[in-house]
């Protein structure tokens, strides 16, 4: 399979002056709110650390968690069901619509059906799916996956969804109101809603202690899918399950807070039972994950899907999240993605600066700056006999292993900068050109002046 | 056998084990009902205060029961007039414009109300009316999340959920609009 | 004390100023007996930055004998500093190179910290000055409060520059935001880097600000490269040329 170039793809966006100014202007507000209502209350910092240690202490022992979750879920009438992979997860889905008849679908956004490609496989099986959360269904109607877990549209300007929806709802092309946009959703919406079979949705979180699953919108749309069709279906990956309720109340205080700078979501819900002449399943789904477990980078399993680490990242937010090319994006992608394919996402963990504030924002603190330094080293390693990657080595290991090369090396660079013609200089054989003037070069070099004034010392005693 | 096969590869591949950490109660300042009030309106929802539960109910019959939409109530003391047994397909409450319910408790740090499928009594009413009104005793507004949890019972409930605000959303250049899919407005009677 | 003075290879080359700077103003206090590290070559950084790990081992060994004479090494740059401190572990992990990763500061670090500097009265530069910290000084060093982190206030930079008799700290509006360097990231993936570089010289430029100081060079090669490409005039300075009064406007 190919290697995404999130560089290549990044720079079209980044080309894109109105996109991506707008696109870097939204997710900065984000963040800013974020700082703000987490200086608001006490014992953030205190939050994130007992946040960062349930998460771990529950992963050291999530098998006994999600038997503890399955058997109180399954006492409370829930289906459970496990899926190995992506296939089986799907598979089961169908065939769970199959055995209710149900040919009319609203989801839920979920990053696990996203991961799996749900959608279009249950299209293919004469499905009609419709996502009901808005900007996941505004990618729906353009063909594309989210370009951010938690607002998957961010990427698109208000213009660029006035003529999306003119072209596939019928609306008016001109008005670009997103109160207008929005109404024009929530009809077409309304017409899903009264012929939907099943609902479906994603899980936040799975409280072991009681069985419930907790799922949070904004728009409530997770809410109505499971709340009109007599099947929900709700699919969760493993390391959504949390030992306590106590413990849930710490991590709906951080999610919203993180993820938008708000003090919650506006539906934070909780299921528990099917209502009566109603079945509820729950999908538990391994896809990868107790491999990852195995990993030394297990504590990405921590992630609760905020998208904190996105609204900070300054490459993410210049880039946009379609240049990774992968369901999970921005710092907790380029470390994630590696992990399902390392050579498809190889090159993703250099699409960072590593100014670690990524690590500073994530609420349960995943390691992501170490995490990038792990993968690379790891990239190398997997991909030792390339070319290109034995040149850069021995050339770096010869130039930087001693001074006398180094200051050789120094002397040539200078030589260079002084005497090169421009053209040469600015030419794409040099890769610093491409963004930058070439640095003005000094007159002399520290070790220079330090011979100087070192040499002048011994003259003058 | 998946499951097996899953619970396995966890059993194996677990990372050295680490104490679960307890979870103190994080203090919340301020008084819970203003609080409550000024959160609940930077969601967009609206708080009235009433001196007595029937006056809230009063000033319902004034203002909501002499509308001529559909008026689903999940009280006692307040009729609407479409009924729980018009409801038993929830895909009918599509019809219903206004919707009357309980709330069982509040959360000052966040404004939120604590519905259950017994103080909604059509969950699907509440989520897809225009208009919700949720009476709420202000004696039963709780300081912060922790304590919410502390005081929620999860046994016996099919759904519970923390109402916060109309139904909103900023998927289009993160502005903000209220009504996505559920409710375009919340009004909280407190008593 | 006997303090090491290392010199990062692109400072020795780039921005021999920073450490000409650094070198006399450690210079000037009686207590310290200060030798330039002359067979110092290069911290390993570009190697780890890249993920050659592994192969940062041989650096790595010829360092430590060069390194280990004194009791604490100073550097004038806080990426090479991350490095020593955080990084420098391809190879084996004996006493001695423990001890002398914990004998690694960045020269903020050792003014602020080990001599605590209460004032310094030869410095003078009385203008608006904007400060940069530079991704690695500030939260892998730890040397100020991040933005991020909600913890009490504090910055080992700015209160060495208030002791600069005239100088204003400033900042650009958004401050801690990363200027895009990122070490071989520049080159990477040049698009973006660029991107970022304009988007931090133009909010200086936003807040009338024409001066700028760092405790890392690296970020201001960067950037003074950048803002030369696009016609922007800046005036960057190391921290060290401020605090040692060579800094002319």
């Amino acid at each position: 399979m190919k290697q995404v170039n999130q560089v290549k793809l990044g720079a079209r966006f980044i080309a894109d002056t109105p996109h991506r100014v707008s696109h870097d202007r939204c997710l900065w507000a984000a963040r800013m709110r974020r700082d703000k209502v987490a200086s608001e209350i006490p014992g953030w910092e205190e939050m994130r650390a007992l946040a960062s240690q349930i998460k771990r202490h529950t992963l050291s022992n999530l098998d006994e968690y999600l038997r503890q979750f399955e058997q109180r879920a399954t006492a409370n009438g829930v289906h459970i069901h496990w899926a190995r992979d992506a296939e089986a997860h799907n598979a089961t889905v169908l065939r769970l619509l199959k055995e209710h008849g149900a040919t009319v679908v609203t989801k839920g956004k979920s990053m696990l059906m996203d991961e799996c490609d749900m959608r279009p496989y249950l299209e293919k099986n004469g499905i009609e799916v419709y996502e009901a959360d808005l900007g996941e269904r505004i990618q729906q109607l353009d063909n594309q996956r989210p370009s951010h877990i938690v607002m998957p549209a961010i990427h698109k300007l208000r213009s660029d969804v006035a003529a999306l929806f003119a072209k596939k709802l019928g609306s008016d092309p001109a008005n670009d109101d997103p109160r207008y946009l929005n109404s024009v959703m929530r009809r077409d919406m309304r017409r899903n809603y009264v012929r939907v079979q099943a609902g479906m949705s994603g899980v936040n979180f799975a409280v072991a202690e009681t069985g419930a699953i907790v799922v949070c919108t904004n728009e409530g749309n997770a809410d109505i899918s499971a709340a009109l069709p007599p099947l929900y279906i709700a699919s969760m990956g493993i390391e959504k399950v949390i030992p306590r309720q106590c413990d849930l109340a710490l991590f709906i205080r951080l999610l919203s807070r993180s993820a938008l700078g708000l003090s919650i979501t506006q539906y934070t819900s909780h299921y528990l039972r099917p209502r009566p002449g109603q079945e509820m399943h729950v999908i538990i789904v391994d896809n990868g994950r107790s491999r990852r477990l195995a990993g030394e980078y297990w504590e990405v399993l921590k992630c609760i899907r905020c998208g904190a680490c996105m609204n900070t990242c300054p490459v993410f937010r210049r880039t946009s999240g379609l240049s990774y090319d992968a369901p999970y994006m921005g710092p907790i992608g380029i470390v994630l993605e590696p992990s399902y394919n390392l050579n498809r996402y190889a090159r993703l963990p250099y699409s960072c600066t590593h100014c670690g504030s990524c690590g500073n924002v994530c609420p349960v603190k995943v390691p992501i700056p170490e995490l990038v330094f792990y993968w690379r080293d790891l990239i190398v390693r997997k991909h030792k006999d390339e070319l290109t990657h034995r040149l850069e080595e021995g050339m770096l290991k010869y130039v930087l292993l001693d001074a006398r090369n180094l200051s050789l090396a120094e002397k040539l660079g200078l030589w260079g900068l002084r005497t090169l013609p421009e053209s040469l200089l600015d030419s794409p054989l040099n890769p610093w050109a491409r963004a930058h003037a070439n640095p003005e070069p000094p007159q002399e070099t520290f070790r220079q002046y330090y011979n100087r004034i070192h040499r002048s010392d011994h003259t003058d005693s | 056998m998946s499951r097996h096969g899953i619970l396995s590869a966890i059993f194996a591949a677990r990372p050295p084990k680490v104490e679960l950490p307890r979870v103190p109660d994080f203090a919340v300042s301020g008084d819970p009902l203003e609080n409550f009030m000024s959160a609940l309106a930077s969601y967009d929802g609206r708080a009235l205060r009433f001196a007595s539960r029937e006056e809230a109910i009063s000033w319902l019959t004034e203002n909501v029961s002499n509308k001529e939409v559909k008026v689903f109530s999940a009280l006692r003391d307040f009729k609407g007039n479409i009924d729980r047994s018009d409801l038993r397909d929830p895909h009918a409450a599509h019809e219903v414009a206004i919707c009357v319910a309980r709330g069982v408790l509040g959360v000052g740090e966040t404004g939120s109300v604590w519905v259950t499928d017994e103080s909604l009594g059509v969950p699907a009413a509440a989520l897809l009316c225009t208009d919700l009104y949720l009476l709420l005793r202000s004696a039963d507004i709780l300081p912060g999340i922790h304590q919410a949890y502390r005081a929620i019972s999860m046994r016996r409930l099919t759904y519970g959920s923390f109402f916060t605000g109309p139904s909103a959303t900023a998927d289009i250049e993160a502005v903000r609009v209220t009504g996505a899919q559920g409710p375009v407005s919340l009004t909280v009677l407190l008593y | 004390m006997k303090v090491g003075f290392f010199v990062p290879c692109y400072i020795d080359m780039l921005a021999p100023q920073a450490a000409i700077s650094s070198y006399n103003l450690l210079r000037r206090f009686p207590q310290l007996q200060v030798e330039f590290i002359e067979q110092g070559a290069c911290c390993t950084l570009p190697l780890t930055d890249m993920g050659y790990t592994r192969k940062a081992c041989a650096l790595e060994k010829n360092l430590v004998p060069l390194m280990l004479p004194y009791d604490v090494i100073v550097v004038p740059s806080g990426v090479c500093t991350d490095q020593f401190r955080y990084h420098f572990d391809s190879i084996e992990q004996t006493h001695e190179v423990k001890r002398l990763r914990e004998s690694v500061f960045d020269i903020v670090e050792f003014l602020h910290d080990i001599l605590q500097v209460k004032e310094l009265p030869w410095a003078r530069f009385p203008h608006r000055v904007a400060l940069h910290n530079g991704c690695h000084s500030l939260r892998f060093l730890h040397q100020a409060r991040p933005s991020e982190l909600m913890i009490p206030d504090f910055s080992k930079p700015e209160a060495l520059l208030k002791m600069v008799d005239g100088l204003e700290v400033c900042y650009a509006t958004r401050r801690d935001e990363c200027c895009g360097f990122g070490g071989t990231f520049s080159m990477w993936d040049a698009p973006c880097a660029g991107q970022q570089g304009l988007d931090k010289v133009n909010d200086y430029v936003a807040n009338g600000l024409e001066y700028v100081t760092s405790a890392d060079f690296s970020c201001l090669l960067h950037q003074q490269t950048v803002a030369r490409k696009h016609g922007i005039n800046l005036k960057m300075f190391y921290i060290a040329e401020l605090l040692n009064g060579d800094a002319k406007p």
